[in-house]
């Protein structure tokens, strides 16, 4: 199965992170990148966008709050929180707003298990 | 770095610092626990040697220490945890207290193994010394303190209030936890002179006034505080401590004091204007009645004539009567005899209105030029008659000065001139002329030497009929409120009582002219003169008489036919004042009283007389059927009207008695 | 004036924008963990100045009355790291943390030991994630504690030290807001050995190397 995979973060450096970590992870995936919230959701309008990977700490963007955007259009979705701030408080926002948690400095290990759950969702559900 | 030489010393020396070791491995397990950790955790090293920290110490779990830890292995990290933002080991002194520590972390690398290396401290003794110290000097503090009545706020650089002591409830009425953490703004008005003094903390600004300064209670209401203020220092931070006193009462009190001043000030100011708008109320109110006494006194004069004029009519009326009587019926006579009666009981009641009108009063009789006195008046007249009529005066410079009441002549010619002047709506010509008159037979008065003013306008005139009636009191031609009817009568019963004459001359549509005669004055008015006529009777000797009349007219009569007589009077207008008269050193011969007076009558005052002086002669002068009949008379009567010589018989009768 | 040496390219200034994002995100994690709320963090900006520039620029709104918490930091770059407040924030920041039951003395006398361990805290979660992202160990050393103003807290250059990887940062702690900066006060090879090994975990990343984190 091939997923689109949606990046949303605004340092360039963490999207090159996340590309790479993907490419090992699940090379036949394809990934979009976006570095703000407008941009993200654009994408996933205007495309379809099966998982999202959301960074939380961005100037301008409160990365819950687009998560919560992300699942108001598409409450399928699976997407996780990506971020270095892994203070209770943020996990459990996360939690609630039915999305991972992936922490930073990103690592193929924890990436790869968040993206074999999400997998799994999808597959269940009808298209 | 210890010499090789001394390796041996490591362990021995590990053992004998005052400080816990403990050394970790990477898998965070203890290989290295020093006898000072041991004793005060009271946990040997043989017990934990080998195990991981956080077995041996569960709790831990629950702290950074683990954390940490891994960091120093991670990323070599160096760490202190210290005792107030952690709880960490459960540590015990040699008497069981609990040890208040410090734990440092720092990695340990000897290549290739790395190592963690705790050191654990114990600062219990530094913290209960800071303790104890600060709470030494804290008690003296408090003691001044809290026991201070006034309120001491202390506020930071932020101006947050960081203490405070008791005294703000009483003071501000805040309670203690109410006012920390808040910025002392809360406490002061929006424009305060407070804040900027607050903020000034050059060097050493001591204050050593106190500010005052509208605070705010915490109800909201506002009051006046006397606040001193303390900069000062500690831990390289800057407070401001602030003293504050209520001062409302007082700041109330001064207010109350400066507002009873001002209002007193401001009644003193109003009381000055008061004054002054009394006193010329007063000068108004003296005016007035000034006015009014002369109005009073025109109207005594119309009293002094109606009276005597009543007298005179009640001896035609008797004499009308008994004649009546006497006469036979015949129907001619008894028209002519009841026309007379009608006539004279007519006016009997119009002089009884008049009386009613009328009060008694004295005129002030003085020396009048009238080349002085008209001009004088003149303005006033003018004033009077208004600008639609000329007035032209013709005063002869030779005329005689006359003994007249100056005001009541004045209001005379005033009341003259109003008359004019209504007689001439359109406008016209008002003249007055004054000139000496010698020949007094020619108009019928015993007395010669007058001088005449005369009044005369262009007017409408009187006719016949009007002329007539014109001197009645109330007769008037003028409409409802235009006049009482009394001036011309008034004017004619002044000139009378003056000892003049009024006579009126009028042409209908021609004008009026109204003819005033008065008497010259004498030189020395009072004293006898020298150019009497003596009369052919037998000459008398000089007589000292006291004349008593309340009727000033009916008495200068009299005065005069004595003065005529040869005799020297002096006049009394009552009983008591010639009761007073004879008491005094003025030696009396004899003493003419009329009977009918107010107060004392005259039989009283014969009466009186004799009781205190039988030798002295008493003559009452009566009127008809004025004495009792039964009354049996000691007393010499006059009857009245009496001629010069009833007069001069009764004196000698007295006299020679 | 910039000389070329500490010019930033773009993907630079990103990837050390990331790491100081994620080492104050580490820091506010230790932070959270003393204080029971969740501590606020804003996303910091970073840029290299020189001393001088620096020592005007934590002066801003005119506060010279400053406190830092200092750690020299050793390894393939080093230099003095410094938390930098406004005085009377630093006392802010420490009642944040130790929490208002205690009374202002109390808080006094703790602020010296609770100041040098929060600081602690916060420059060794930033310290610690270079030093992880980098693949790299560094020794540190334990807080001191400075006052004065920009001028005394960076010296007067004596010891080389010229350049200044900069951070601004607010923290909003039990909803108290905290101003300050992170500064990391280097000489010229040590920037530049920051610069040659940031390039290379860039390199590595675009190359798709997997990424180390041990």
């Amino acid at each position: 199965m091939q997923y689109k995979v949606l990046v949303v973060d605004d340092s360039k450096l963490a999207r090159m992170v996340m590309a790479s970590a993907l490419r090992r992870v699940r090379p036949e995936w394809t990934l979009v990148e976006t570095a703000n919230a407008d941009e993200a959701l654009a994408a996933v309008s205007a495309t379809k966008i099966d998982i999202a990977l959301v960074d939380f700490n961005m100037p301008d963007t409160d990365g819950l709050e687009l998560v919560a955007r992300i699942h108001k259009a598409h409450p399928d979705m699976p997407v996780a929180v990506v971020s270095a701030n892994v203070q209770d408080e943020i996990i459990g926002r996360a939690r609630e707003l039915n999305a991972g948690f992936i922490p930073k400095p990103l690592t193929d290990d924890a990436l790869a298990a968040f993206l074999s759950g999400a997998a799994l969702r999808l597959k269940k559900v009808p298209t | 770095m210890l010499d090789k030489a001394t390796d041996l010393l490591v362990g021995p020396v590990f053992d004998a610092v005052d400080i816990g070791l403990v050394v970790l491995d990477s898998q965070q397990c203890i290989i290295g626990w020093n006898e000072w950790i041991a004793r005060v955790s009271r946990r040997p090293a043989e017990d934990v040697l080998g195990k991981n920290l956080c077995d041996v110490f569960p709790d831990l779990r629950n702290t950074r220490l683990p954390a940490v830890i891994e960091d120093a292995f991670q990323a070599g990290s160096s760490s202190i945890l210290t005792h107030t933002l952690n709880t960490l080991l459960p540590l015990q002194g040699d008497g069981g207290e609990r040890l208040l520590h410090n734990i440092v972390v720092r990695p340990v690398f000897s290549a290739p193994a790395k190592y963690c290396l705790l050191q654990i401290t114990d600062v219990t003794v530094a913290v209960i010394r800071e303790r104890l110290l600060r709470e030494r000097q804290n008690a003296r503090y408090y003691a001044i303190v809290d026991s201070a009545p006034d309120a001491i706020i202390t506020i930071d650089d932020s101006r947050k209030i960081r203490w405070v002591n008791g005294a703000v409830d009483d003071v501000l009425g805040y309670s203690h936890s109410e006012l920390l953490e808040q910025k002392i703004d809360i406490l002061l008005e929006p424009e305060n002179v407070l804040l900027p003094i607050l903020a000034k903390t050059n060097g050493r600004e001591e204050t050593r006034t106190a500010v005052s300064v509208v605070g705010r209670y915490r109800d909201g209401k506002t009051g006046h505080f006397d606040v001193s203020i303390g900069h000062w220092r500690a831990d390289r931070r800057d407070f401001v401590t602030t003293i504050w006193r209520d001062v409302t009462e007082r700041v109330i009190a001064d207010a109350a004091l400066r507002d009873a001043r001002d209002a007193l000030q401001q009644t003193n100011e109003e009381l000055e204007s008061r004054v002054e708008q009394r006193t010329r109320e007063r000068e108004t109110a003296l005016r007035q009645l000034h006015e009014s006494q002369k109005m009073e006194s025109i109207g005594q004069l119309t009293g002094g004539v109606a009276h005597d004029f009543n007298n005179l009519l009640a001896v035609i009326l008797g004499s009308l009567g008994l004649l009546k009587k006497a006469v036979p019926h015949d129907p001619r006579v008894s028209r002519f005899l009841d026309r007379a009666i009608q006539g004279a009981e007519r006016g009997a009641t119009l002089t009884t209105r008049l009386l009613a009108f009328a009060r008694r009063q004295e005129l002030k009789v003085e020396l009048v030029t009238l080349q002085k006195l008209i001009p004088e008046m003149l303005d006033f007249l003018r004033h009077s008659v208004g600008p639609n009529i000329d007035i032209h005066t013709n005063i002869s410079p030779d005329i005689n000065a006359i003994e007249v009441d100056a005001n009541q002549l004045e209001l005379a010619l005033i009341n003259l001139a109003v008359n004019a002047r209504d007689a001439m709506p359109e406008g016209g010509s008002l003249t007055i002329t004054c000139h000496n008159e010698d020949d007094g037979k020619r108009i019928g008065t015993a007395r010669d030497g007058f001088v005449c003013i005369s009044v005369t306008d262009t007017g409408e005139g009187m006719n016949e009929e009007t002329l007539a009636h014109a001197q009645e009191p109330f007769f008037t031609t003028k409409g409802v409120g235009k006049g009482t009817g009394l001036g011309l009568s008034m004017v004619h019963g002044f000139i009378a009582q003056s000892g003049g004459m009024m006579r009126l001359k009028s042409e209908l549509g021609k004008g009026t002219t109204v003819t005033l005669r008065l008497p010259r004055a004498r030189e020395n008015p009072k004293a006898p003169i020298a150019n009497i006529e003596l009369s052919q009777l037998a000459k008398p000797k000089n007589l000292r008489v006291l004349l008593v009349d309340d009727d000033i007219l009916v008495s200068m009569g009299a005065a005069d036919m004595l003065l005529d007589l040869g005799h020297s009077v002096t006049e009394a207008q009552s009983g008591s004042h010639a009761l007073r008269l004879l008491e005094s050193d003025t030696p009396f011969d004899v003493v003419v009283t009329d009977y009918a007076m107010p107060g004392m009558n005259g039989f009283e005052l014969a009466q009186r007389i004799k009781e205190r002086n039988s030798r002295l002669p008493v003559i009452l002068a009566t009127g008809y059927a004025e004495l009792p009949a039964n009354r049996s008379i000691e007393f010499e009567r006059l009857s009245k009207p009496y001629t010069a010589k009833d007069l001069a018989a009764a004196l000698e009768k007295a006299a020679n008695s | 004036m910039r000389s070329n040496a500490t010019d930033l390219t773009e993907i630079e200034q990103d990837a050390l924008a990331e790491i100081a994002n994620m080492g104050v995100s580490r820091a506010a994690n230790s932070l959270r963990q003393m204080v029971g709320e969740q501590v606020f963090l804003s996303v910091p900006t970073v840029e290299i100045v020189t001393r001088q520039a620096a020592s005007k620029l934590v002066e801003r709104n005119n506060s010279k009355r400053l406190v830092a918490v200092q750690q020299t930091f050793e390894g393939p770059f080093c230099g003095k790291a410094l938390l930098i407040f406004p005085e009377a924030q630093s006392l802010e920041l420490v009642r944040s943390i130790v929490g208002y039951e205690h009374s202002l003395e109390d808080v006094i006398d703790l602020e010296q030991e609770a100041l040098a361990e929060t600081g602690n805290i916060i420059l060794n979660g930033c310290l610690a994630t270079i030093a992880n992202m980098l693949h790299r160990t560094m020794r540190m050393s334990l807080p001191s504690i400075v006052r004065g103003d920009g001028a005394t807290l960076f010296g007067n250059g004596a010891s080389g030290e010229q350049y200044v990887l900069f951070l601004y940062i607010d923290f909003n702690i039990k909803k108290r807001d905290v101003g300050g900066f992170i500064a990391l006060l280097m000489d010229l090879p040590s920037i530049a050995a920051l610069k040659e090994i940031v390039n290379d975990y860039v390199n590595d990343i675009q190359r798709h190397l997997p990424s180390h984190v041990g």
